[in-house]
């Protein structure tokens, strides 16, 4: 590709540090953008990617500034441009898409006076062209553009519309440059699709360069020319989408890689010990290497700088080239065998639920084997955390029939004996909901033995710290409260208490989507280990078709309330049946 | 609390200067009504001189003669015991109502919470006058009741907020799903996490209750005409505020110190609980 | 009777409008000076004001103003052969004073907070992020959006007002129903109690119901909600 001189721009040497200490957020990024080309920043929650995405609009959140950097735009820095300099700039030259737009509309304001307030302000043609230009733009990402559509509010729109509506306003000035923050987060799938291919038509039409900000490593490899991976406010390696996803050069990319499911075949997923440093508990020396497995004594010493791999291809490790070749193969396992024999638990006959009048899920069949996962699956608004939580005793509203290991189940959970209540455990989707912030860990895992009469007093800590160890946490936790935690850390407490109950079923409800990649990846191996340790059943609720391949041996398809497919994961992943669940597949981002 | 409890609770009050100052000058006043008869130099109904003259201790005296220092230190413990009193009743009342109406949810929730709008719409000081009206001299307990139920749906608004915020997360569905007894799940998963908001809205209330108890006496509704008390003593001494001002402005000034004292510890709280780490 | 109601309503009006730009004016120099020295010390002094009852703001500015240290104002109005209060304008002022005292810091803090709310959303951050001028931002973006709390924090101080004219018309001798409500109390003359306290519930009620609708009208989701 070559350059145009005076398109695109080139950030280097940015710091940006909490605002009045010398703790940075981000440090010594350097990246170019040109001019049609997608750059995807990828990095997990606490790595400095939205700060480093800011900062090219010459903009810090409250609380952090930008300390050091030059970012090159039409042979002018901008960085060192007053307020008053770089106004102009934004929005008109660069401009931003935010990761939120619900909450980044201005909810007083009608849509079509949004999009056309930054042309108003500078001035820009008439009011009839901005109103022509303003349907011009809704219509290329796909959206109405008449008066009714254009006099609507933000809440009136849904969250892909609201993202379009994003898009459109973000292209009306013709920016030069465009920084994407997380922008599909939230929305399913399908809608997902919809945004990403809009918006790489657009880049491409008006040869923007675009910086594509994210945690999730498949959208990038669906959308990105090139990908820079961030890791505690460092850019660790950059190059060429082909080459990252086929011959990653640094140990934190290949550990991302290996923790990232495949749609395409079944993987037995590794996570990485610890969670991501934040600004000011980050090590000296490199910074990934107190969780790095090919760790040496000067990985702590020396700061790594970046080194050449190939043809557009950096990495900042010392032992680039010593630690050997890299195969996205390596994690494969074989997909559960379709003809192995069954032994069910848990059959679910003609469920139909409903809230108040509303009937949400409309005639559902399925069963669960022992020591099987099951997956549902769906889009949002499909029904199937209501049919988790019916089965997990939290929603009473239902018809049909539910037995469970031959009886029939009791509708809420006071219906239900203690022997069920206490053989059926539900995770919940957010750790920082479903533990009590005021209790501490031992209180928590304890609290299902003292109420089922399995142990109490000394014996159930005693039990306590076998089931932490269980989930791979110290017994240096028990008797912190979760506050102390990480996520991760907080969703193995969560999956200790349900153990404590020695169940023969656990509903997982989208228990790893709060949750980095990486830590997703361990939270799975752990179930997996649960799994053929314990001989534990699972019922796991999920929107990513990819984790299906690499969690479960059955899949349900859910569409508004219906079941839509069902079978072995690998029938109806490598052969779908149903056009739906080819749409699924279809919209999927993978990697490979 | 053990001695490093202490120890942390002192740190952490260090970094909260607001909670700090507003607790100092709340146990300090308390402190005062407290002891202060001990310290008087005369007794409550003494006569010490000409009425409203710059005789007996430094404050001068009162519309009887009476010493207006000695009367001061003598008239905090019935407007600190009433007002504290009122606080405890209104909280313990109003927190019932707000859990009750926020568990319960749908038709019971609704039902309670619009007969508390009904009691909202009504000025707290309208609803102790109209009990007034019906009696000659209202005794203590009447006050602390007035007071106390004055407060009870207002606290219940917030208790419900609380509450419907804490009711709705997972870790109660948790203990739903075992089969905990509703009576543990509000005891122990529900009220722990409202000890923060009830903390600071009951520093706010106690504010309000020394403001009322004293506005009660202020506007001449005396529970014991004749014995000291900050309010009454206002209301006493007022026709002489140009000749003889400290008969009405010791009183004024330590309702004052008061209830600036708890209002600042009941925003330090408050300030806590939205960091969370209350 | 129906004097001292308009009497009433008149210090309760006069009050509101003085108190209503001095609480917004406060509230804005407050969010924009966030965190520095002024918003510190003008946080401090609301606070503090916040605390105190009406009546000790009303004596202690008595003290000040009309008798002990300084002798510019009447301490009490003087409404001579039913000639209505304002027909005295100066002793209106100690009145008017004390219930904006007393009101204002409330407001001004609740204004202040949801304006700082506003101020840090995801919206006024991606108008900034998309250049425009701060004076737009504040003006366009986030007072509007803050202006719908700031609605009901007034009315819910305005129906306090209802009741907060009681002790303030007694301790002043303002002509109006609240110094008639503490007589008639003081007289047990019930069913007069019963007339002043239906009247001062129904402008509680009344404020209040003005406030939903304003808050509505200014809300969008609210608006079209009703709408359709």
């Amino acid at each position: 590709m070559t350059t145009v001189a005076g398109a695109g721009c080139t950030l280097t040497d940015l710091r940006v540090a909490l605002t009045g200490s010398d703790v940075d957020v981000v440090d010594e990024i350097d990246i170019e953008l040109r001019p049609g080309e997608v750059v995807g920043l990828v990095g997990e929650s606490g790595s400095g990617k939205t700060t480093a995405g800011t900062a090219l609009l010459g903009y810090a959140r409250h609380g952090a500034v930008i300390e050091r950097g030059s970012l090159v735009f039409e042979g002018q820095d901008v960085l060192a441009m007053s307020w008053e300099q770089v106004r102009p700039i934004r929005g008109m030259k660069i401009a931003y898409v935010p990761q939120d737009p619900g909450a980044a509309l201005n909810p007083a304001i009608r849509i079509g006076r949004q999009i056309v307030e930054l042309l108003e302000l500078h001035g820009i043609g008439t009011a009839e062209e901005r109103l022509a230009g303003a349907r011009a733009g809704l219509r290329e990402v796909g959206l109405p553009d008449d008066d009714e559509f254009l006099a609507r509010y933000p809440h009136q729109l849904s969250g892909g519309q609201v993202q379009r509506v994003a898009l459109a306003m973000a292209f009306l000035p013709r920016p030069k440059v465009l920084v994407l923050d997380e922008p599909t987060t939230g929305l399913d799938v399908t809608t997902q699709g919809m945004v990403l291919r809009t918006m790489a038509e657009l880049c491409r039409s008006y040869q923007v360069a675009a910086l594509y900000v994210t945690h999730d490593l498949a959208v990038v490899a669906n959308i990105a020319d090139r990908v820079a991976v961030m890791y505690a406010g460092r850019i660790i390696e950059l190059g060429p989408r082909e080459v990252m996803f086929s011959q990653p050069a640094h140990p934190y990319t290949r550990a991302l890689l290996d923790a990232i499911p495949h749609l395409a075949r079944a993987r037995a997923l590794t996570g990485i010990p610890g969670s991501t440093p934040g600004p000011g508990r980050r090590p000296s020396g490199c910074r990934f290497h107190d969780r790095c497995e090919y760790v040496q004594d000067r990985c702590r010493e020396t700061e790594p700088r970046d080194v050449r791999v190939g043809q557009d291809h950096t990495a900042k490790c010392v032992r680039v080239g010593e630690i050997g070749s890299w195969d996205i193969n390596r994690g494969n396992v074989a997909d559960t065998d379709p003809h192995k024999e069954r032994d069910i638990i848990l059959t679910v006959e003609d469920l139909h639920v409903s809230y108040g009048r509303t009937e949400v899920v409309h005639g559902v069949d399925f069963d669960v084997a022992r020591a099987e996962v099951v997956a549902l699956v769906g889009e949002s608004g499909s029904g199937k955390t209501t049919i988790s939580r019916c089965i997990g005793g939290l929603h009473g509203e239902w018809t049909g029939a539910v037995t469970f290991d031959g009886r029939a189940l009791g509708k809420g959970a006071r219906a239900r004996s203690v022997e069920e209540r206490k053989r059926i455990q539900y995770i919940f989707q957010n750790p920082y909901l479903s533990l009590n912030p005021r209790l501490t860990i031992a209180q928590i895992v304890a609290r299902p033995m003292e109420l089922f009469g399995i142990a109490r007093g000394r014996a159930a800590r005693d039990k306590v710290v076998e089931l932490l160890e269980a989930v791979a946490l110290g017994p240096t936790v028990l008797d912190l409260r979760t506050d102390r935690l990480s996520g991760g850390e907080r969703q193995r407490v969560a999956i200790a208490r349900a153990l404590a109950a020695e169940p023969d079923l656990l509903v997982c409800d989208e228990i790893t989507s709060a949750l980095d990649v990486s830590v997703q990846g361990s939270i799975v191996a752990l179930l997996e280990d649960l799994r053929k340790t314990r001989g534990i059943s699972m019922l796991f609720v999920t929107h990513n078709l990819a984790l299906v391949r690499s969690i479960a041996a059955r899949v349900q398809v859910l569409s508004a309330g219906e079941l839509v497919e069902s079978g072995f994961v690998v029938e109806v992943l490598d052969s779908p049946r149903h056009e739906y669940t080819r749409q699924l597949i279809g919209n999927s981002p993978t990697v490979a | 609390m053990s001695l490093m409890g202490v120890a942390s609770t002192t740190r952490r009050l260090g970094r909260q200067p607001r909670l700090a100052t507003g607790l100092v000058i709340t146990l300090v006043i308390a402190v005062i009504a407290i002891v202060g008869p001990w310290l008087a130099p005369y007794g409550e109904n003494e006569i010490v001189g000409k009425p409203f003259t710059l005789e007996g201790s430094w404050l001068g005296t009162d519309y009887l003669g009476q010493d207006v220092w000695s009367r001061v230190l003598a008239g905090g413990g019935s407007i600190l015991l009433t007002s504290v009193s009122a606080t405890a009743l209104g909280m313990v009342v109003g927190i019932v109502i707000g859990v009750v109406a926020a568990y319960a949810g749908g038709w019971l929730d609704e039902a309670i919470m619009r007969l508390n709008d009904v009691a909202l719409a009504f000025p707290q000081i309208l609803l102790a006058l109209l009990v007034l009206t019906a009696v000659d001299q209202p005794a203590a307990w009447m006050i602390v009741l007035l007071v106390g139920f004055s407060h009870a749906p207002r606290v219940a608004r917030v208790a419900r907020g609380v509450a419907l915020g804490i009711v709705s997360r997972d870790f109660v569905h948790s203990a739903e799903a075992l089969g905990e007894s509703r009576l543990r799940v509000v005891v122990a998963e529900v009220l722990p996490n409202m000890n923060a908001p009830l903390l600071a809205e009951a520093g706010l209330r106690l504010t309000y209750s020394i403001g009322m108890v004293a506005g009660i006496g202020f506007l001449g509704f005396a529970t014991d005409p004749g014995a000291a008390d900050w309010g009454q003593m206002i209301n006493e001494n007022r026709l002489a505020l140009l000749v003889q001002p400290w008969g009405v402005l010791a009183p004024v000034i330590v309702i004052g110190i008061f209830t600036v004292g708890t209002n600042l510890m009941a925003d330090g709280i408050a300030q806590l609980a939205g960091r969370g780490t209350g | 009777m129906g004097s001292r109601i308009v009497n009433s309503a008149v210090l309760v009006i006069v009050a509101a409008i003085v108190m209503i730009p001095i609480a917004f004016g406060i509230a804005m120099v407050s969010a924009n000076n966030r965190g520095k020295r002024a918003d510190g010390v003008i946080q401090i002094v609301m606070l503090t004001l916040a605390g105190l009852p009406e009546f000790v703001v009303g004596i202690l500015l008595v003290a000040l103003f009309s008798t002990t240290v300084l002798h510019v104002l009447p301490a009490v109005t003087i409404a001579g052969g039913g000639a209505p209060p304002w027909s005295a304008p100066g002793s209106m002022i100690l009145p008017v004073f004390t219930l904006v005292i007393a009101v204002a810091p409330y407001v001004a803090r609740i204004v202040r907070s949801s304006l700082l709310e506003v101020l840090d959303s995801d919206y006024v951050e991606l108008a900034r992020l998309k250049g425009v001028p701060e004076r737009v931002v504040m003006r366009r973006h986030a007072l509007l959006n803050a202006i719908v709390p700031g609605i009901q924090v007034i009315a819910l101080q305005l129906a306090w007002l209802a009741g907060g004219i009681v002790i303030v018309e007694y301790l002043f001798s303002y002509p109006g129903i609240g110094a008639s409500l503490v007589d008639s109390v003081r007289n047990s003359d019930f069913p007069m109690v019963q007339v002043l306290a239906m009247v001062i519930a129904a402008v509680y009620v009344g404020v209040n119901l003005v406030a939903d609708v304003l808050s509505i009208l200014f809300t969008p989701r609210a608006r079209t909600a009703i709408a359709s």
